[in-house]
C-alpha cells in the first residue's frame, strides 16, 4: 500500500497510526487503547519502543501525574529528557514508568539556580497548592513552577492540571493548563476534555488562551506570587463560568436549531394522514 | 475468529475517540488490517454526506445506496458518477421508494425545518426487505455557532412470518456534531456526540393487504419518529450535559467544591444502597 521511495518497515507503517491514536485518546484511557492496538496489529506488546514513545508523548501533553513514595512529578514536554524528568526544586532526575504512573528512581543533579528566583518559587508553589485545595478536584491534581534565566532576566512556567477518570461508569475528564510570565506578560493556554461513553460517545475539546499584563517585584515575593495566581484563578474562573453560559444555552442554541422536540403544532405527525395525502399528490 | 478479535478493538477504540473524526480514524485503523478494512467501514456510523445529480437535485450518500464509488440518488434512480452494472431495488420496490421519500421529506419538514432527507430500499435474500431512512442539517453561523451538523441513520429491516404479520426491526444512529471557533469567553469549543437504538415491533397486516405499502410507511415512520425522538432527548437531556458534569466534578467555581462533593457523594451512596 505503501508507494514511498525504498523499503518501509513494518513498524514505520504502525508508527504512524499509534501516534495519531493516542494523541487523540482521552487521557485514562491510552492504556486500554494501546493494547487493542497491540491486538491489531499483532506479535507486539505494549513494551514496544513505538507503543511506549506514544505513551510518553501522550502523557507529557497531559501532564500527566507520576506518583513516588513521599513526592510526585507532572510529566511535561518542558522537563523531559531523553530518558528522565526533571525536579527543578530539588534537584533532581527521576525516571518513571509510563504505564503505571509511577517513579522509578531519583538521582541527585546539580542544576542552575538563583536564589531570589528560588524565592519566588516557592512561594508561587505554595500559592498554588492552595488554589488548587480550593478549586480542583484532589484524587488527581498537580501543579509545577519552573524557571528559566535569573533575576535580571527570567522566563516562569507554570502547569495546572485535574483529571477525573471513572472508567467503570465511562467517564474521564481533564482540566489542563500551563502558563509563562515574564516581569511584564503573563500568558497562559488552556485545554479542557470531557469523554462519556456509557452507550453513546460523547466528546468535548475546549482550548482558549490568555495574555494578561502583569508587574512583577521580586523583593516582595510573596506578593507577587499572590497577585499573579490570583491572575490565573480571575482568568480560569471567567473560562469556566462562559461555559456554565455555553451550557444553558445549548437546548436553545443547538438542539432546537437542529431538531424541534416535536411539530411547531405541538403533535406528532400524522401518519396515516399525511400517507393518504402526500400519495395521493404523487400519482399527479 | 482472528478477524473478529481485531475489529472488535477497532471498535473498542473508535469509541474512545471524537464521534465525527470517525471515517478518519476508522481509515488510520483499517492500514493496519487492510483485508479488513471493508468490514470495518461497514459496522461504523459517520456523519452523512451529500451528492448532487446533473440537474442540482441533492441526496444523501451513504453505505445503503452506494455502489463502488458511485451512490444512487433517491430521486433519479440512477448514480453517480454513473456505473454500469451496478444494483437497484427491483421495480416493485422502486416504487416505494418513491412514495416514502414523498412522506419522509414531510416529517424532515415538521421536525428539522431544513435539510435533507433520503429513502433507499433494497430486496433482501430471504424474501423480506430493509430500508435506510437518512436524514442530514447542517446549522452554520448562528447564534454564536460556527457550525453544527446532525445525522440520522434510521436501517429498519423488514420481514413477514409468510401469513399477515410483519415484523420491522430499526436500528437508529445520530451523530452530532457543534463546533464554536472563538467565542470571548470559553474560545474553541467542540463538542460531538453519537448514540445508537435498537427497536422492534410487530403489527398484523390490514384485512386482505389493502394498501400494504401505505401501511408499511406508517408503520416505519413511526418507528422513526419514536426512537428518533427518544435519541434527541437523550442527547439533549443527558449526553451533553454530562460533559458539563464531567468538567465541573474537575474544576469547581468559587466556593461550590463543598457542596458539589458532597452531592456527589449523596449520590453515590443512593446509587450503592439501591442500584
Amino acid at each position: 500500500m505503501n508507494q514511498g521511495e525504498g523499503e518501509v518497515t513494518e513498524a514505520e507503517q504502525y508508527e504512524k497510526v499509534v501516534k495519531y491514536i493516542v494523541k487523540n485518546t482521552p487521557f485514562g484511557q491510552a492504556n486500554l487503547v494501546i493494547k487493542d492496538l497491540c491486538k491489531i496489529i499483532g506479535n507486539i506488546n505494549p513494551q514496544n519502543p513505538v507503543m511506549l514513545q506514544a505513551l510518553r508523548d501522550h502523557n507529557e501533553e497531559h501532564l500527566a501525574l507520576i506518583k513516588g513514595q513521599n513526592t510526585q512529578i507532572l510529566t511535561s514536554v518542558l522537563n523531559s529528557q531523553e530518558d528522565f524528568y526533571v525536579d527543578q526544586k530539588n534537584n533532581e532526575t527521576i525516571q518513571v514508568d509510563h504505564e503505571k504512573l509511577e517513579i522509578i528512581s531519583r538521582s541527585q543533579v546539580e542544576l542552575p539556580s538563583d536564589p531570589e528566583l528560588n524565592i519566588l518559587r516557592d512561594a508561587l508553589e505554595q500559592q498554588l497548592n492552595l488554589y488548587l485545595s480550593q478549586q480542583f478536584n484532589e484524587k488527581v491534581c498537580g501543579a509545577y513552577v519552573m524557571y528559566q534565566g535569573d533575576a535580571s532576566d527570567y522566563t516562569f512556567y507554570l502547569g495546572i492540571t485535574a483529571k477525573t477518570i471513572n472508567l467503570p461508569n465511562f467517564f474521564c475528564g481533564s482540566w489542563i493548563s500551563t502558563w509563562e510570565f515574564t516581569k511584564t506578560q503573563l500568558k497562559g493556554d488552556l485545554k479542557v476534555q470531557a469523554h462519556y461513553y456509557e452507550d453513546g460517545n460523547v466528546q468535548l475539546k475546549n482550548v482558549n488562551t490568555f495574555s494578561e499584563g502583569i508587574n512583577v517585584d521580586l523583593s516582595t515575593a510573596s506578593e507577587s506570587a499572590k497577585q499573579i495566581v490570583h491572575t490565573i484563578a480571575k482568568l480560569e474562573n471567567k473560562h469556566q463560568a462562559g461555559m456554565d453560559n455555553l451550557y444553558n444555552s445549548m437546548p436553545d442554541i443547538f438542539f432546537k436549531a437542529m431538531r424541534r422536540p416535536l411539530p411547531i403544532t405541538g403533535t406528532k405527525m400524522n401518519w396515516n394522514e399525511n400517507v393518504h395525502k402526500l400519495v395521493a399528490n404523487l400519482k399527479q | 475468529m482472528e478477524s473478529k478479535e481485531k475489529i472488535l478493538a477497532c471498535l473498542n477504540i473508535l469509541k474512545r475517540l471524537p464521534p465525527t473524526q470517525i471515517q478518519k480514524n476508522a481509515a488510520a485503523l483499517a492500514s493496519l488490517i487492510p483485508d479488513y478494512a471493508e468490514e470495518l467501514y461497514q459496522k461504523i456510523d459517520k456523519p452523512l454526506d451529500i451528492g448532487q445529480d446533473e440537474k442540482g437535485n441533492q441526496f444523501i450518500q451513504s453505505e445503503f445506496n452506494r455502489d463502488g464509488d458511485s451512490f444512487r440518488s433517491h430521486v433519479t434512480n440512477s448514480y453517480y458518477p454513473p456505473i454500469d452494472d451496478a444494483v437497484y431495488p427491483s421495480e416493485a420496490l422502486r416504487k416505494l421508494e418513491l412514495k416514502a421519500n414523498a412522506v419522509f421529506d414531510e416529517y424532515r419538514r415538521l421536525y428539522y425545518e431544513g435539510g435533507l432527507s433520503s429513502c433507499y430500499f433494497w430486496d433482501k435474500e430471504d424474501g423480506g426487505f430493509a430500508t435506510a431512512w437518512l436524514i442530514r442539517k447542517n446549522v452554520e453561523k448562528t447564534k454564536g455557532i460556527e457550525d453544527g451538523s446532525w445525522s440520522s441513520i434510521n436501517v429498519i429491516d423488514i420481514k413477514t412470518d409468510g401469513k399477515s404479520k410483519w415484523t420491522y426491526k430499526i436500528t437508529t444512529s445520530v451523530v452530532l456534531e457543534m463546533n464554536i471557533i472563538q467565542n470571548q469567553d470559553v474560545g474553541k469549543f467542540n463538542i460531538t456526540g453519537t448514540l445508537t437504538k435498537q427497536k422492534e415491533e410487530s403489527f398484523e397486516a390490514p384485512a386482505g393487504n389493502k394498501d400494504l405499502e401505505l401501511f408499511h410507511i406508517m408503520k416505519i415512520g413511526t418507528l422513526v419518529e419514536d426512537v428518533e425522538s427518544y435519541l434527541r432527548a437523550q442527547l439533549d437531556g443527558v449526553y451533553f450535559g454530562k460533559t458539563k458534569d464531567i468538567v465541573f466534578q474537575t474544576r469547581f467555581l468559587e466556593g461550590e467544591k463543598h457542596f458539589i462533593q458532597q452531592r456527589l457523594g449523596l449520590a453515590g451512596e443512593f446509587k450503592q444502597k439501591y442500584g
